[in-house]
């Protein structure tokens, strides 16, 4: 439960940067209905995640810890309040293009298993890059340089976002037989479920050892 | 009853307030019997710490002025008790001691120094 | 019974050492912890408050260390820091809500109480108030809940006289319940000179003194004089010799009184001067 509540402080904190979320959804839903694919309006939503993602650790001064650390807890709280808040983050994209999806379904435009399937993988990849930049931020320390910080919390959204452009060929991002390394994963065909499944539940686990090692690498650190 | 505390002066807090009260409590401003505010509220009204309204405290209940009773606080007791008339006594004993040793150690005789002795009681 | 207590407690720096630091603190009492600038002040009390981890030793509050129940450890905990710790962009709402999560004992009535008391306005950005402000916002969240211990570094700092005196009775208060104590560290002496039943004196990183403050400032005397005056013997005695040009200042053991003769003047000294003179000393 502090945990949750810690996740909330988090949310406090980058409030004014989260103000800016319904214009991501209108650029999504934008795109969409540019006819874009839904899984390039997802990736959209992933990116906007992962940048919004680290804002907690930018917004998290020294001076805090008087408040903050302070807050009846351990350092597992805190830790896991901060991975709750990067994966719920993840969740809202989710949400976000199920709502999209549902959407489609009642306007009579079918949304093929494997698109699903795709998603799935992205949304794992996503949940590793969030992990990753979290256990980069903790390793280093909660109070990186603003510059050092910067690169830390686009590269990897940038990274994958221009990954996806890729895999989509590019143009349009409209997912055709024709495009190269979507083909492979569309003949893949039903096993392509199997393989988002076994992705998702991959990045929990990652997820899960990565809070583990950021508990125990700050249980010892100073926060002054 | 009331304690002015100065920090000029060259007497330590505890003193003051101990001095104060017990020149309260002999003429009577603060009555016998009548229950002295706690040490911890003492110290917060004053201004001052525990320790320093402890002290006094407990100053004034080795001299017989206070008792402190479990859950009633600090009573003060009547002033003509037995103690404290022995105290005065010890207290009047000790000055007339050093005086009489200094009058022996300036050379003055017994009547010189009854003389003296007189004179100051009827001033 | 005792509150707080901190034995063999040490922290490694680079450039710093806080070394061997103990004391036990008991139920009800204020001890003033005092010291220049950069002596270990705040380290202590970020040990204390487990912002920082000590290197060796051991704190407990009530019994309870923080490495076996930090929850039931930092519970009893009101910090209050030199400097303004709640995220720039909460509200005042947001800081109501947050307490309330973690604390149980923490009462809504109670925090707007104080916010109405000091004048706190519940919609202005709490990055606007000023330093006074600050300061009572946290004292507002702190007194809001069953607290044991309240750690205060350099709360008083940048305040004027009457809030400092305000404060300084809060936490006379604070402790009157004879179950609550307060450590309290400042460069403020005056503040600590009524209030403080005990003074912890500590300098680069190492302690000085540590008595009960009637006790330390009845253990030395502040003798002035002239120079040409003192003896050998006095010489000796005397702690922290500062010279002017018409004669010198410095402390020395009441006990050690019996070495002056009618050439000196001598008065009770103030916490300040006996750490003045402990510095000057550099014992």
């Amino acid at each position: 439960m502090r945990a949750i509540y810690f996740m909330l402080i988090d949310y406090i904190k980058v409030k004014r940067q989260l103000y800016l979320m319904p214009l991501f959804i209108v650029i999504a839903l934008f795109m969409w209905g540019q006819g874009f694919s839904i899984l390039m309006s997802f990736s959209y939503m992933i990116f906007v995640a992962i940048i919004f993602s680290t804002a907690p650790f930018g917004a998290c001064k020294k001076e805090d810890a008087g408040f903050l650390v302070l807050l009846p807890s351990t350092t597992a709280h805190r830790v896991i309040g901060r991975f709750l808040y990067g994966m719920s983050l993840a969740g809202f994209a989710v949400v976000c293009s199920g709502i999209f999806i549902v959407n489609a379904q009642m306007m009579g435009k079918g949304i093929e298993a494997w698109t699903i399937a795709v998603g799935l993988v992205l949304l794992a990849f996503c949940l590793l890059l969030i992990t990753m930049e979290f256990l980069i931020l903790y390793l280093i320390g909660e109070n990186l340089a603003p510059q050092l910080l910067g690169i830390v919390r686009v590269a990897p959204a940038m990274t994958s976002y221009f990954a996806m452009m890729y895999v989509m060929d590019g143009k349009k991002g409209n997912i055709s037989d024709s495009s190269e390394g979507l083909s492979i994963l569309h003949q893949m065909g039903g096993e392509m479920m199997q393989v988002g499944l076994i992705a998702i539940a991959a990045a929990l686990l990652i997820w899960a050892a990565a809070i583990v090692i950021c508990v125990k690498v700050t249980a010892k650190r100073d926060y002054v | 009853m009331k304690i002015i505390i100065s920090n000029q002066s060259e007497l330590p807090i505890y003193a003051q307030i101990r001095e104060q009260l017990k020149e309260q409590i002999l003429n009577g401003q603060i009555p016998a019997g009548s229950t002295l505010p706690s040490i911890r509220q003492l110290a917060k009204e004053v201004g001052v710490s525990v320790i320093t309204t402890t002290r006094a405290y407990s100053d004034l209940e080795s001299e017989g002025f206070i008792a402190s009773m479990q859950g009633k606080g600090s009573v003060v007791l009547s002033t003509d008790n037995n103690l404290l008339k022995e105290q005065s006594l010890m207290r009047i004993e000790e000055g007339l001691t050093t005086a009489i040793e200094t009058a022996r150690t300036m050379g003055m005789s017994e009547e010189e120094l009854l003389h003296v002795f007189k004179n100051l009681l009827e001033r | 019974m005792e509150l707080l207590e901190v034995k063999n407690l040490s922290k490694h720096y680079k450039a710093f050492d806080l070394q061997n630091i103990s004391f036990t603190l008991p139920k009800g009492y204020i001890m003033g912890y005092v010291g220049p600038n950069g002596s270990g002040k705040s380290t202590t009390l970020n040990l204390i408050t487990n912002i920082c981890k000590c290197s060796e030793g051991e704190i407990r509050i009530n019994g309870i260390s923080c490495e076996e129940d930090a929850v039931a450890y930092k519970e009893q905990i009101g910090y209050i820091g030199d400097e303004f710790y709640f995220p720039d962009n909460f509200k005042v709402k947001n800081i109501r809500q947050v307490l309330h999560n973690f604390y149980p004992t923490f009462s809504a009535k109670k925090f707007d109480g104080f916010l109405q008391r000091w004048n706190l306005p519940e919609k202005k950005p709490i990055m606007d108030f000023s330093r006074g402000m600050k300061v009572m916002l946290m004292f507002a969240s702190v007194l809001s809940r069953d607290t044991k211990l309240m750690v205060l570094d350099e709360a008083t700092n940048g305040l004027d006289p009457v809030m400092r005196t305000e404060i300084l009775g809060l936490l006379q208060e604070y402790v009157m319940d004879g179950e609550r104590s307060v450590i309290f560290s400042t460069h403020i002496l005056s503040d600590l000179e009524q209030i403080a039943d005990y003074i912890y004196f500590i300098h680069q990183g190492r302690t000085v003194l540590y008595d009960a403050k009637d006790e330390l400032i009845e253990n030395y005397l502040l003798v002035k004089g002239e120079k040409s005056a003192v003896s050998a013997k006095l010489e000796k005695a005397l702690i922290g010799v500062i010279d002017n040009a018409y004669g010198f200042e410095a402390l020395l053991p009441s006990d050690q009184a019996g070495l002056l003769g009618n050439d000196f003047q001598y008065e009770k000294p103030n916490i300040d001067q006996i750490v003045v003179h402990y510095i000057k000393d550099g014992r």
